[in-house]
């Protein structure tokens, strides 16, 4: 099942300059898995040396936070995930 | 009850003193805090009054809603003409200033006048007393703290205070609470200065009456469930305003060398992370400590480990000191960040305003435009980590040529610098710029130039611009309380939409400003945090008022306003590069040369920049110049001021 991860402007470079990708996956998890084994350098920004999803980095799936256990959440065709990386604060 | 609050006048000249109650219909329509001091400052000052003369009004307050059952209610606003620009002055700090000043009876203080001598106001359980502070002059901002509870024999004391920077009448010298909790912006500190005032202490046991304290609680819990529940807020829970330092630096959001780059090189010393390791008993989510009702607890601790300032306690560093000590002025040293942080806040001066003024002096060095024979002797390169704080030194108490002109602010330093010095200075109204690089996020650019206060993300910034929201997601918070159709984009880097996103910024913090909230527990922070939906019931729950959202939006947009009235009256114009809502010509000129390929190259275009500033003014209700029309005063009730209701 077809799933769509949008990806944000800045990470763009990394995919091509794809705004979007289709993915594959029965979880969150599994989407961003997906991603990365496409385009490796997006693993190095959304994930921490040691595994864990990088502070910065909250996904929604379609207008919902994913936040906790984000890689965890069920997702299914049709579904828009989106990446957003959160630049507030100062 | 939260409502039962007074006002004071404290006459510095004459040693007079009247309290009075603030009308329901003056809250009605300022609520309290910010927008009720812009009421203040129009009512009271004088037009065109010297900033640092006795006749500019000091303002000090608390919101509707310190001190009662909703949480982060810790913020202190302050207000008056500005020394720095010339407009409006304007400040807001965290710590237990205000709710201390609440339950000793007052939610709004009005200071004019000038002692003959240092004094200090103290505020008992609804008395006040004007106390000599000769002893108290030359202080640091904590060491008076101390020494006062101490002469009054109580601990729990809380004061807002003056150090020596505010003394010397540095032009950016902000008001300190506690140990880093700042009102830095537009040079309150010097103001306080000049009316010889040092400190305001407070100390109150009056009870605050909830209007309906079940469903206040109640309301709080859920509250508190949807900010501990944010990823957002866990981030700077742990690592404090830092947590964004890296991710924004290698993107290229970021000042560095002034304005010549947009990133910093080798910056791994001062991330976060880095900052922890290194100094004793600092970030990390064990090190955290918070403001008055506050869950998020984004305040660092940490000892300096190592060098001239080994051993000094501290807070912070703030993500504006890593701009401040760091990116500008390209210093490499996590020391020098956590050093220049203690400097500051031991001066008692703004970190963004210093940061910015030596960075630019650092350029004009290079460029030759200013030389040792003005900096006597001092080889004030980017990246002279000694001489930047050297600079920090000079600067607070005035000494040598170049540490007296940079305290009297960009515009008054650029002129005694002469040659083309203004050109390299970063700053809208005549204050500095945070240390980051708008030129890749037109809907920031757009707010720095039209912010009430000058140069500044704290009064109309759309952060979540940047996160690339839902579409959707963007939609329903824009389009709340007020209908909006038009066009909105979650690419940071359009243009379209962001007038309308800036606007209804400027309405929102204006609000929580009001409200006396802090901003991390609103939408500033994140898409699902607390805005205009969820204020009207806390207000009711607390103080018993009704408000509907919309009601409160037209709160929000009367105060911004009067702001605006206020910085019109003062002489802002348009386009005037000094005083209006325009940008230094090198965010239009010179392109970005560094970052991600979505920032890399870009510049601000000149013509998209002027029709964004049009349509704001129209959803502002201005009219092409930045007038309010008629309508806009008589839909808002603002054709009647000034209207010396308080
Ligand atoms: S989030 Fe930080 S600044 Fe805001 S109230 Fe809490 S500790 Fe204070």
């Amino acid at each position: 099942m077809s799933i769509k991860v949008s990806i944000h402007k800045t990470h763009r470079h990394l995919t091509g300059g794809l705004e979007t990708v289709d993915v594959k996956g029965q979880t969150v998890g599994d989407c961003l898995k997906d991603l990365i084994e496409r385009y490796p350098e997006m693993g190095k920004v959304l994930f921490k040396p040691g595994g864990k999803l990088h502070p910065l980095i909250e996904i929604y799936l379609n207008t919902k936070s994913t936040y906790p256990d984000e890689l965890k959440k069920p997702v299914k065709a049709g579904d828009e995930i989106y990446i957003t990386l959160m630049l507030a604060g100062g | 009850m939260a409502l039962d609050r007074k006002i004071a006048y404290i006459d510095l000249s004459t040693g007079k003193i009247e309290t009075r109650p603030i009308p329901i219909e003056v809250r009605k329509k300022f609520l309290g805090g910010r927008g009720l001091d812009a009421y203040l400052l129009y009512n009271h000052a004088p037009q065109g009054c010297d900033p640092l003369g006795p006749d500019n009004p000091l303002m000090i307050s608390g919101g509707i809603l310190t001190a009662t059952c909703a949480s982060a209610t810790a913020r202190t606003h302050i207000m008056a003409k500005s020394p720095l620009t010339g407009l409006l002055g304007s400040a807001n700090m965290g710590g237990f200033f205000a709710p201390e000043m609440a339950w000793a009876g007052f939610h709004h203080l009005v200071i004019k006048g000038k002692a003959k001598s240092p004094v200090y106001i103290w505020i008992h359980n609804g008395r006040i007393e004007i106390r000599d502070a000769a002893y108290l002059w030359g202080k640091s901002t904590t060491e008076t703290q101390w020494a006062i509870r101490e002469e009054l024999g109580d601990e729990d004391i809380k004061s807002a205070v003056i150090g020596q920077a505010g003394e010397k009448l540095v032009r950016y010298a902000n008001v300190m609470t506690g140990i880093k909790n700042a009102a830095g912006r537009t040079g309150m500190g010097a103001v306080m200065g000049s009316k010889n005032l040092k400190a305001v202490a407070v100390r109150g046991t009056m009870d605050i009456r909830i209007a309906h304290p079940v469903d206040a609680l109640e309301h709080n819990k859920h509250f508190i469930d949807g900010i501990t529940g944010a990823k957002v807020n866990k981030t700077q829970g742990a690592l404090g305003t830092p947590f964004i330092w890296g991710a924004t630096n290698s993107w290229g959001g970021l000042r560095n060398r002034n304005f010549q780059y947009n990133q910093m090189e080798y910056a791994d010393d001062i991330e976060p992370e880095r900052l922890d390791e290194i100094a004793t008993e600092t970030i990390g989510p064990h090190h955290m400590t918070g403001c008055f009702g506050c869950q998020v607890h984004c305040r660092a601790q940490y000892k300096i480990p190592s060098g001239p300032y080994a051993g000094k306690y501290d807070e912070g560093p703030e993500y504006t000191s890593q701009g401040a000590f760091g990116a500008e002025p390209d210093c490499r040293k996590a020391e020098t960040v956590l050093a220049g942080n203690h400097l500051v806040n031991q001066y008692g001066v703004d970190n963004l305003e210093i940061g910015s003024m030596i960075a630019w002096a650092m350029e004009l060095f290079e460029l030759g435009i200013i030389t040792t024979k003005e900096t006597d002797g001092l080889d004030l390169r980017f990246g002279n980590d000694e001489a930047l704080l050297e600079m920090v030194h000079r600067i607070c108490l005035r000494k040598g040529w170049l540490g007296d002109v940079l305290a009297e602010g960009g515009i008054p330093a650029s002129e005694k610098i002469g040659k083309n010095s203004f050109d390299y200075l970063i700053q809208v109204k005549g204050m500095n710029n945070l240390h980051s690089d708008e030129r890749g996020t037109p809907g920031l650019a757009l707010n720095i130039a039209t912010a009430s206060r000058g140069s500044d993300h704290l009064r109309s910034r759309p952060a979540i611009d940047l996160y690339h929201l839902p579409e959707k997601v963007m939609r329903k918070i824009y389009s709340s309380p007020v209908p909006y159709d038009g066009p909105l984009s979650s690419e940071h880097t359009d243009y379209e939409g962001k007038p309308w996103q800036v606007f209804w910024h400027q309405n929102c913090y204006m609000a929580v400003d009001c409200l006396g909230i802090c901003k991390y527990h609103t939408v500033f922070l994140g898409a699902t945090l607390p805005n205009f939906e969820d204020w009207p019931k806390v207000i009711y729950y607390n103080t018993g008022l009704e408000f509907t959202p919309v009601e409160l939006w037209e709160i929000a947009e009367r105060c911004n306003n009067l702001e605006r009235l206020f910085n019109l009256r003062e002489g802002l114009t348009r386009n005037d590069l000094k005083k209006g809502d325009m940008l230094n010509h090198r965010y239009f000129d010179e392109p970005t040369r560094r970052g991600a390929p979505d920032v890399v190259g870009r510049t601000i275009d000149r013509q998209k920049f002027n029709k964004m500033v049009d349509e704001f003014y129209s959803h502002c209700g201005w009219d092409k110049k930045g007038v309010p029309t008629s309508e806009t005063m008589q839909r808002l009730g603002l054709n009647q001021e000034p209207s010396h209701l308080l």
